[in-house]
C-alpha cells in the first residue's frame, strides 16, 4: 500500500489510555487536518507518527514499511512544532542546513537547498540573523523552510501557526500551500481551529472522546487555500456545526453515524 | 571595547598602587614593594629558574584540567540524563565532593608513589566531582523540545550532540572551566609542596624556609599574570564567541 497507514490499538500514559483504536490511511500528496479540543490526543498521535515516542500498541507504516521507530522513517520527513523550535545558537541559514546534515553526509556532491528555501519563504535578508532577533512570524518562516528543505514526502505540523495575528498567519498559510503545491508532500496538520482546517485541508479528521479516536472523517470538496475569513470557509463551518453542534468539544451528535453515511454517499 | 580594557587595566593598576602605598607606610621586610617584587621576577627569570618551575606547574595544571573536564563532563552528562545511574552514583559524588583535597593527595602519593602521575591524578580527582555537579545540572536543564527536533529530523548522533545538545551545556562548561582552573592551580601547588621536587609549589616551600618573602611574591605574581592572560586571551574570547547569539 502506498502512502501512510496509521493503525493504533492503544496508547497509554502512566497506565491511562489516551489514544484508543485509530485507523487512518492517507495517500501521498493529501493534506489532512486533525481537529479536536485540547487533550484530544492530536499532538500525541503526531509524535507517534514522528517517531518521537515508540511506546504504543499498533503500527504506523509508510509504503507498508514501519516508520514509527527512529531510523525507519520515510527518507525525508519534515516537522513543524507549536513553537518554532530553532536552535538559538545557529543563524537562520544554519538552522535550515542543520537538518540537511544526514543527506550532506550521504550524498556525494550534495548541494544545500537551505538558502534557496529561505529566499522562497521571504527571508532573503535574514540568512545570517540569530533567531532571537527575528519576529515570531519570521521564526516560523525559518521553521517552515527547515520543514521543506529535504523535500519531505511526509510533513507533520503541530499547530504551527498558533498565536500569530491573522495577517501574519494568513501569509504563512499561503507560503505553506505554495510549497505544498510544488513539493506535494502528504501533510498531517494538527489544529484546534476548524476554519484553518477547512481552509487548508482536503480532508478533516475530527478527534475526541477518551481514549481519543477519530469521530468523523470529513472530506473538503472545495479547493485548498482560501483565507480563513472567506465566505466559503464560514459557510462550510456553519453547515458542519449545524449537523454536529458539539463536534469541536470532541463529541459526535447522536445521529452522527447516519450523517457520516450520508456524507460518504454524497 | 576599548573602555572595558581601560577599566580592567585601571582596576589592576589600582590594586598595585594600594600595595605600593601600604608597603611604603609599613616599611617592613614582611611586605616588599611591587617594584622590589618585579625586580625579583626579573632576576629569577634571568636565571632561568622561574620559567622552568612555572612551565612544570603549568604542564601539570593543563593535564589535570583537561583530564578533569573530560571525565567530569562525560559523567555529568550521563548522570544528568539517566535517573537510575544518577541514583547509583549520587552517594559517591557527595563523598567525592567532600573528601578534603589533602586526603586525596596523600593517599595518591602513598598508593602510587611520589610521581607526576600520582600528582596529576590527585588534582584531577579533586576537581572531577565539581565538574560533574555543574554539568549534571546543565544536562538536566537541556530543553527536550530541541532534542525532539533532532529526533524528528533524524539527525546523525554526532551532529545532534554537537549542534543541539552541547550548545545547551556551554554556560555550565564555561563556568566549570573558569572555577576549575582557579581550583586546580591552587591544588597543584599543594601537591608540589608535598611530594614533588620542582614546580612553583616546591619553590614556594623553599623560599618559605628561607623566609624570602620577595621571592614568594615574585612567583605568585608570575602565576597571577599567566592566569590573567589565560582569562583575557582564551576564556573571555571563547565566552564571547559562544554567547554571540544572545545579543
Amino acid at each position: 500500500m502506498s502512502g501512510l497507514r496509521i493503525a493504533i490499538r492503544e496508547k497509554r500514559f502512566d497506565g491511562e489510555a489516551v489514544l484508543g483504536e485509530i485507523e487512518i490511511t492517507a495517500a501521498p500528496g493529501e493534506f489532512i487536518a486533525l481537529v479536536g479540543p485540547s487533550g484530544a490526543g492530536k499532538s500525541t498521535l503526531l509524535s507517534l507518527v514522528a517517531g518521537l515516542d515508540a511506546h504504543y500498541d499498533g503500527a504506523i507504516t509508510w509504503d507498508s514499511a514501519p516508520l514509527s521507530r527512529p531510523g525507519q522513517s520515510p527518507e525525508h520527513m519534515g516537522m513543524m512544532f507549536q513553537e518554532p523550535r530553532l536552535m538559538p545558537w545557529l543563524t537562520a541559514l544554519d538552522n535550515v542546513r542543520l537538518v540537511e546534515a544526514e543527506r550532506a553526509a550521504r550524498e556525494s556532491g550534495f548541494e544545500s537547498r537551505a538558502a534557496a528555501l529561505l529566499d522562497e519563504v521571504g527571508l532573503e535578508a535574514a540568512h545570517q540573523v540569530w533567531p532571537n532577533q527575528l519576529s515570531g512570524g519570521m521564526q516560523r518562516r525559518v521553521a517552515l523552510a527547515r520543514a521543506f528543505v529535504n523535500e519531505p514526502r511526509l510533513l507533520l505540523m503541530d499547530e504551527p501557526f498558533v498565536s500569530l495575528d491573522m495577517p501574519t498567519g494568513n501569509r504563512l498559510r499561503r507560503s505553506l500551500l505554495a510549497l505544498c503545491e510544488r513539493q506535494r508532500p502528504l501533510v498531517l496538520f494538527v489544529t484546534h481551529d476548524l476554519r484553518e482546517a477547512l481552509a487548508m485541508a482536503d480532508r478533516v479528521l475530527f478527534m475526541g472522546d477518551a481514549p481519543a479516536r477519530v469521530l468523523l472523517d470529513h472530506p473538503v470538496d472545495t479547493p485548498r487555500g482560501r483565507d480563513l475569513e472567506s465566505v466559503d470557509v464560514a459557510a462550510a463551518q456553519q453547515s458542519l456545526l449545524a449537523r454536529h453542534p458539539q463536534l469541536l468539544s470532541g463529541i459526535l451528535g447522536a445521529d452522527a453515524n447516519q450523517d457520516e453515511n450520508n456524507e460518504e454517499q454524497a | 571595547m576599548k573602555w572595558r580594557w581601560l577599566i580592567r587595566t585601571a582596576s589592576l593598576a589600582g590594586l598595585v598602587l594600594i600595595w605600593q602605598l601600604v608597603a611604603l607606610i609599613a616599611a617592613s621586610d614582611l611586605l616588599p614593594t611591587p617594584l622590589a617584587v618585579l625586580a625579583s621576577v626579573a632576576t629569577h627569570t634571568a636565571s632561568g629558574e622561574l620559567p622552568f618551575h612555572l612551565s612544570v606547574t603549568l604542564a601539570r595544571v593543563a593535564v589535570a584540567f583537561f583530564l578533569a573536564m573530560a571525565i567530569g563532563t562525560a559523567i555529568g552528562i550521563i548522570m544528568g540524563r539517566y535517573k537510575q545511574l544518577d541514583l547509583v552514583f549520587d552517594g559517591a559524588l557527595v563523598l567525592g565532593l567532600n573528601i578534603p583535597a589533602l586526603v586525596t593527595i596523600i593517599l595518591c602519593y602513598l598508593w602510587f608513589g611520589l610521581t607526576d602521575v600520582a600528582a596529576v591524578l590527585a588534582v584531577a580527582l579533586n576537581k572531577i566531582p565539581i565538574v560533574v555537579v555543574m554539568v549534571r545540572e546543565g544536562a538536566r536543564a537541556v530543553d527536550p523540545k530541541l532534542l525532539a527536533v533532532a529526533q524528528a529530523y533524524r539527525l546523525p548522533r554526532l551532529t545532534a550532540l554537537r549542534r543541539v545538545f552541547l550548545p545547551q551545556l556551554y554556560p555550565y562548561l564555561m563556568a566549570s572551566a573558569r572555577n576549575g582552573l582557579a581550583l586546580i592551580w591552587k591544588i597543584v601547588l599543594v601537591v608540589e609542596l608535598l611530594g614533588r621536587s620542582n614546580g612553583v609549589g616546591f619553590q614556594l616551600h623553599l623560599y618559605y624556609q628561607f623566609f624570602d618573602i620577595t621571592s614568594i611574591l615574585a612567583y605568585t605574581l608570575a602565576f597571577a599574570g599567566i592566569v590573567l592572560l589565560v582569562e583575557a586571551f582564551i576564556m573571555r574570547p571563547m565566552d564571547n564567541r559562544l554567547n554571540r547569539w544572545r545579543s
